[in-house]
C-alpha cells in the first residue's frame, strides 16, 4: 500500500463551510495478494472446521493459494461478480483503515472484526478507529469494478447516521475506545470516513465530485471527515 | 427470543446473521439455532434463500453446496477441497474427522446425532477396506438393512463375501469377507477367527453395552476379539451420548485410541404440541416451557401430506393390533390416495404373497395390505423380517406417506420423515436409554435432501400432555457406564438369566451347541433318554418328520405325550424343574409350528395351516357340505358358521418367562367371522422367531446331539439337523450356510452341480433363470 497524497480540503474552495477538518487521501494498493491471503487466513483461522482439526494447515494453505490467485486475477481484470466485489470492498476498507493508522496516527479499534467477523456482510460501519484528536471514526468502504462509488459510500454513512447505527455501536465501542473519545462520541463529536475504489485517472475530479455531492454536505457539521480514494 | 419473534421479526436478516456468525466459530452444534433457522425458512422463505448457500457451506454439508458466491464460501470450499484431497472423499467435516481417526488409531469411539452421515462414512470404509470386516449391530432388522446396503454397494464384485452370520464359505472365490452380525452370533466367530484376516470391527449402535444380558455379551465379545486380534481396528459408534470414551475406558483400550463427541446438526426441527387435533408451536429449548405456545393457524400436517410429505407415527403395538390407529389418524389416512406406481404395487403384491393374504375381501384378508395400497405402512417387531424389509424398501423408495411404527424403528433403521409424531410416550429401559431412544426417534424428523443449497427441516409432534416430560428428556444427557457389567455382580439377576450371564463372565459358552457349559451338563445328566426315544419314534417315519396334520391326527393321549416329552427335554437345560402354565402353553402351541418348520413349509403355508386349525376349517367344511346336500338353508349355514368360535392359541412369548400368560391371540368366544389375519401373521412370526429360533432350537438340537453322541442313533442326528437347519439334506444345509433361504433353495437346488465350503458350481441351466432369480445368486456365480 502506498499513500500518494494526504491533503486537508479547504471547503471554501468549494463554496462551502465546515465545522471541522476534511481530509482527502489518495491510496494505491500494492499488496493485493497479501491482502487476499490475509482475509482467507483470518476467516479460516476462526472457523470451527479449523478447530475440529480435520485439515492440515499446509494442505489448506496449498489449496488456498489457488483461490488467492483467482481473487487477485479477478480484481485486476475487473471481473464483475459477487466474490470480486466483496474482496474489493475488503481491500478498500483495510487499506483505508491502515492508511489512517499508519499515516494519520489513528488507533485501531477492532470492533468490526470481533463483532461480526466480517463474514456476514452486516449492515453497519465497516471499520472504526480513534483519531489523534480522540474522535471515534466510523468508516464505510465501497468498491466497484467500473465506477467510483464515493457517492454510494457517503450516502450510506448518512443513512447509517439517520438509522443511528453509529450510536448502536457505542455499547461495543466502549470496550476499545478511550474514555475521552467515548465521551465525545456521546456528545455527538464523531468522525466519518468514506472510502471508495477509484477507477480512472482523473483523481482530482473524482474527489471534487465527492466533495460537492449533496450528501457530503450533511456531514460537514462533524469535527473530522475523511475521503479516501483507493486505487487498485 | 420467542417463537412469535421468529415468525414476525421485522429484521429477520439480523437474526440469520447472528446465527451465521456463531456457526462460523462454533459450528453447527446448537440445536436451538437450527430450530430458529427452520422457523425463518418457514416464515421468511425469500429472505432466508439469500443466505441458504452460505449456510450450507458453514454447516459443512459439502455434498450440496454450489460454486462460492462470496469470500466466506470460498474459504469453506477450500476446506471442502482440502478434505477431499486428504481423505479422497467429499466428506462433511464430521465424516472427515471420524474417517481420519479411524484411519490413524487402533481404537476409536464416537457419538454423533442421527443424520450426521454415518452411513455414508461406513460405506466408504467398507469400499476401501482390504481386509475382512465384522460389523456388529444390535438387531436383526439392522442386519437386514446393512446386508441390503452392503450387497448393493459391492454389486458386481463377487470377490467379497457378505453374510449375516459367520461362515467361511466360497473360499476359492473370496478375497475378503464382511460379516454383519448381532453380538449373539459373534460366538460363531471364535472357532474360525484365525483362518480369517480381520482388520476392522465396526460396533454400530454400541450403546447395546448398556443392556443387562446383551450388554455383557457385547462387552465379552469385544474383550475376546481384542485379546485374539489386538491389531484389528475397533470402532464404536453411538447416537448422541455424552461420553463415548466409556466404551474404551471399561476395557482399558488406552494406547493408540481416541474418541469424539460430534454434536453437529444437519437438519432443523420445529416442535408442535397437539391436543384434539389443534397444534401449537413450542420450543423444548426455551427457558420456561410454560411460557410460549403459539397456535398453528393452518392445516399444517395435512398440507405436508398433500405436498408429498411423509409422516411417522410412533405408536404402541396394541394400537396397531386392535386397529385403533386407523380411527385416531383417520383424518390423515383419508388424504392418502390409492397407489398407482407399478414398482410400489409389485412390492405390495410380493408382501401379500409372502404372508399368504387373499387379494379380495375374504377370510385371509389383510388390513396391513389394504393400508399399504394407499401408502400407509405399519412397522413393529412382530412383523416378519422379510416383510419388514419389503416395507423398508417401500418407505425408502418414497411410496409410503404414513408409517405407524413401534420401537423397532428406533433401533437404528435409517428412514427419515418430514413429521415424527410421538403418540406413544412409553420408552423401555432406564432413564438413559429412554432419553437416547427418544432422541434417536426425533432424529428421524426432517429428511436430509440432496437438493443443492437447501436447508432441510422437519416437524416433531408431541401430545400436549407429554410436552413437559418431553422437554425434560431433551435437556437430560445420556451417558454410558464406565465399567462393564461383566465386572459387576449377577446376584440380582432373575434365575433364568444366571446361566447365560455366568457363561459370558467365565467364558464358558459352548460354541458348537450354543448353550452354556452348565446347561449342557444339566442336559447330559438329565434323565430324558426315554423322552428323546419317544419323540424319535413318533416324529420320524422313514427318517422324515411327520406332518403337522399327522401330529394333529394323533390321539389326545399321544399328543400330550409328545408335548410332555418336548417339555421335559426343554426344561432339563434350565435351572428349574417346572414350567408355569403360561410357559407350558406357549411350548404346546409351538410344537406343530416347529413341525411345519422342519418340514420346510414356507411362512405363508405355516400361517395358512394355523389359520385352518384356528378357524376350524373341518367344521366349516361340514356346514358347507350340509348346505350342498340341502340339509340346511343358506341362512342356517351362515348362522352356524358365525357360531364357530376361534380356537384358543396362546400369544407367543420368548421362553423361559415365568410371567408368560395363557392369554390368547383373540379374546375367548370370538367368532371366526371376526378373524384378523394380520394378527395371525404377527403371532406366527413371533412363534417362529422368538419361541422356536431363539428359545427352543438350541436346547432341543443340543439334546438330540448329546443323545447321538451317547447312542450313535442316526435318527437323533437327523432330528437335530431338522431342528437346527430345518432340513437334513446336505445340499440344502450347504446352501443355508451360503446365506440362502428355503424359498430360494426350493428353486435353486436343481441348478447346483456341486457345493462345499470352497465354492458353488452351478449348472449351465442358470442362464435360463429369470433376471430377479439370477440377481439372487449372481454373487456366487
Amino acid at each position: 500500500m502506498e499513500i500518494l497524497s494526504i491533503d486537508i480540503v479547504n471547503m471554501e474552495d468549494y463554496g462551502k463551510t465546515s465545522k471541522g477538518l476534511v481530509y482527502k487521501i489518495h491510496v494505491k494498493i500494492t499488496d493485493v495478494e497479501s491482502r487476499a491471503k490475509e482475509i482467507i487466513q483470518s476467516i479460516s483461522n476462526k472457523s470451527w472446521i479449523n478447530n475440529l482439526g480435520v485439515v492440515e494447515q499446509m494442505s489448506y494453505a496449498a489449496r488456498a493459494e489457488k483461490t488467492i490467485v483467482k481473487l487477485v486475477t479477478q480484481i485486476f481484470e475487473k471481473v464483475d461478480d459477487t466474490v470480486t466485489e466483496e474482496f474489493g470492498e475488503y481491500l478498500v476498507s483495510e487499506s483505508a483503515r491502515d492508511s489512517l493508522i499508519n499515516h494519520m496516527d489513528h488507533k485501531f479499534i477492532p470492533l468490526a472484526e470481533i463483532w461480526k467477523e466480517k463474514i456476514t456482510g452486516n449492515p453497519g460501519f465497516d471499520f472504526h478507529t480513534e483519531s489523534s484528536a480522540n474522535l471515534i471514526t466510523f468508516g464505510e468502504a465501497k468498491y466497484s469494478s467500473n465506477s467510483n462509488p464515493h457517492t454510494i459510500a457517503i450516502n450510506q454513512i448518512v443513512g447509517f447516521i439517520d438509522d443511528k447505527k453509529d450510536i448502536m455501536d457505542f455499547v461495543h465501542l466502549k470496550n476499545f475506545a478511550s474514555d475521552e473519545a467515548m465521551q465525545k462520541a456521546i456528545n455527538g463529536e464523531k468522525a466519518y470516513v468514506a472510502a471508495f475504489s477509484i477507477n480512472g485517472q482523473q483523481y482530482e475530479r473524482i474527489f471534487r465530485t465527492a466533495i460537492e455531492s449533496d450528501c457530503f454536505e450533511k456531514l460537514l457539521e462533524y469535527p473530522e471527515l475523511y475521503l479516501i480514494g483507493v486505487e487498485i | 427470543m420467542k417463537i412469535t419473534e421468529y415468525i414476525n421479526h421485522p429484521e429477520i436478516d439480523n437474526v440469520i446473521k447472528d446465527i451465521i456468525d456463531n456457526l462460523h466459530s462454533t459450528g453447527p452444534t446448537n440445536s436451538q439455532e437450527f430450530e430458529k433457522l427452520s422457523y425463518i425458512k418457514k416464515f421468511h422463505p425469500q429472505t432466508f434463500s439469500m443466505y441458504e448457500s452460505k449456510l450450507m457451506h458453514l454447516i459443512g454439508l459439502f455434498y450440496k453446496t454450489t460454486k462460492p458466491s462470496n469470500i466466506i464460501e470460498e474459504v469453506y470450499s477450500i476446506f471442502a477441497d482440502t478434505i477431499q484431497a486428504e481423505t479422497g472423499h467429499r466428506f462433511t467435516p464430521v465424516q472427515a474427522s471420524a474417517f481420519q481417526k479411524i484411519t490413524n488409531k487402533n481404537y476409536f469411539s464416537f457419538s454423533a446425532p442421527t443424520s450426521s452421515g454415518k452411513s455414508y462414512l461406513f460405506r466408504e470404509l467398507i469400499l476401501k477396506a482390504e481386509t475382512d470386516i465384522i460389523i456388529v449391530v444390535p438387531s436383526r432388522a439392522l442386519i437386514s438393512e446393512y446386508l441390503f446396503r452392503v450387497r448393493e454397494l459391492l454389486k458386481g464384485d463377487n470377490s467379497v463375501l457378505v453374510l449375516q452370520f459367520i461362515e467361511n464359505v466360497n473360499i476359492n472365490r473370496t478375497s475378503r469377507r464382511i460379516y454383519i452380525i448381532t453380538p449373539e452370533r459373534g460366538e460363531d466367530l471364535f472357532s474360525i477367527i484365525h483362518s480369517l484376516n480381520i482388520g476392522l470391527f465396526l460396533f454400530d449402535e454400541a450403546q447395546i453395552s448398556e443392556e443387562r444380558i446383551r450388554g455383557m455379551r457385547f462387552d465379552s465379545f469385544v474383550r475376546r476379539v481384542d485379546k485374539l486380534l489386538p491389531n484389528a481396528k475397533k470402532v464404536f459408534t453411538h447416537p448422541f451420548v455424552q461420553n463415548p470414551e466409556a466404551q474404551l475406558k471399561k476395557h482399558g483400550f488406552v494406547n493408540n485410541s481416541d474418541f469424539a463427541r460430534y454434536n453437529h446438526n444437519s437438519v432443523g426441527k420445529i416442535f408442535l404440541s397437539e391436543k384434539n387435533n389443534t397444534f401449537k408451536y413450542f420450543s423444548p429449548y426455551a427457558e420456561n416451557i410454560d411460557n410460549e405456545q403459539v397456535f398453528v393457524e393452518v392445516e399444517l400436517i395435512e398440507n405436508i401430506l398433500k405436498n408429498n410429505g411423509t409422516l411417522l407415527v410412533y405408536i404402541s403395538k396394541s394400537k396397531i393390533y386392535d386397529g385403533s390407529y386407523i380411527l385416531d389418524f383417520a383424518k390423515y389416512i383419508e388424504l392418502c390416495p390409492k397407489i398407482e406406481n407399478i414398482e410400489a404395487i409389485e412390492i405390495i403384491n410380493e408382501l401379500r404373497d409372502f404372508i399368504g393374504a387373499s387379494e379380495r375381501a375374504g377370510e385371509k384378508h389383510s388390513y396391513m395390505i389394504d393400508m399399504m395400497e394407499i401408502g400407509i405402512v405399519v412397522h413393529h417387531g412382530s412383523m416378519p423380517l422379510f416383510a419388514r424389509l419389503l416395507i423398508e424398501k417401500f418407505v425408502n423408495k418414497s411410496y409410503a406417506k404414513i408409517c405407524f411404527a413401534t420401537s423397532t424403528l428406533t433401533q437404528g433403521i435409517n428412514m427419515p420423515f418430514d413429521v415424527v409424531w410421538i403418540n406413544n410416550f412409553r420408552f423401555d429401559g432406564d432413564e438413559n436409554k429412554k432419553n437416547l431412544d427418544l432422541k434417536n426417534l426425533i432424529g428421524r424428523a426432517g429428511r436430509s435432501t440432496l437438493v443443492p443449497n437447501s436447508f432441510d427441516y422437519g416437524y416433531v409432534v408431541i401430545e400436549s400432555k407429554n410436552v413437559a416430560r418431553f422437554c425434560n428428556r431433551m435437556r437430560n444427557n445420556t451417558s454410558l457406564k464406565e465399567t462393564s457389567m461383566l465386572d459387576s455382580s449377577i446376584d440380582d439377576l432373575p434365575e433364568d438369566l444366571k446361566d447365560i450371564s455366568e457363561a459370558i463372565k467365565n467364558d464358558s459358552f459352548n460354541n458348537d451347541l450354543h448353550l452354556t457349559e452348565s446347561q449342557i451338563e444339566r442336559l447330559s445328566n438329565a434323565d430324558i433318554n426315554s423322552f428323546i426315544e419317544f419323540i424319535l419314534e413318533s416324529f420320524l417315519k422313514d427318517n422324515i418328520p411327520i406332518t403337522g396334520k399327522d401330529y394333529y391326527n394323533l390321539d389326545d393321549d399321544s399328543r400330550n405325550k409328545v408335548k410332555n416329552a418336548f417339555k421335559q427335554i426343554y426344561i432339563s437345560h434350565l435351572r428349574k424343574n417346572n414350567l408355569t402354565r403360561g410357559e407350558a402353553s406357549v411350548l404346546s402351541v409351538s410344537i406343530p409350528i416347529l413341525l411345519w418348520k422342519i418340514q420346510g413349509k414356507s411362512f405363508k403355508e405355516i400361517v395358512s395351516l394355523r389359520h385352518a386349525f384356528l378357524t376350524n376349517k373341518d367344521e366349516q367344511r361340514r356346514i358347507l357340505s350340509r348346505l350342498r346336500k340341502n340339509e340346511i338353508s343358506s341362512e342356517d349355514a351362515s348362522q352356524l358358521r358365525k357360531s364357530i368360535t376361534i380356537r384358543h392359541s396362546t400369544i407367543a412369548t420368548p421362553l423361559p418367562d415365568p410371567s408368560a400368560t395363557t392369554a390368547g391371540i383373540f379374546p375367548r368366544n370370538t367368532s371366526i367371522i371376526d378373524f384378523d389375519y394380520d394378527i395371525l401373521v404377527y403371532d406366527t412370526y413371533d412363534y417362529l422367531d422368538k419361541v422356536i429360533s431363539l428359545s427352543l432350537s438350541d436346547p432341543l438340537a443340543a439334546a438330540f446331539q448329546l443323545y447321538y453322541n451317547q447312542t450313535l442313533d442316526q435318527r437323533a442326528l437327523t432330528l437335530r439337523n431338522y431342528i437346527k437347519y430345518g432340513t437334513n439334506d446336505e445340499l440344502e444345509i450347504w446352501l443355508l450356510r451360503y446365506g440362502f433361504g428355503f424359498e430360494e433353495i426350493d428353486w435353486l437346488k436343481q441348478y447346483i452341480e456341486y457345493v462345499d465350503e470352497n465354492e458353488i458350481i452351478f449348472s449351465q441351466q442358470i442362464t435360463n433363470l429369470s433376471p430377479t432369480k439370477f440377481e439372487l445368486i449372481e454373487r456366487y456365480v
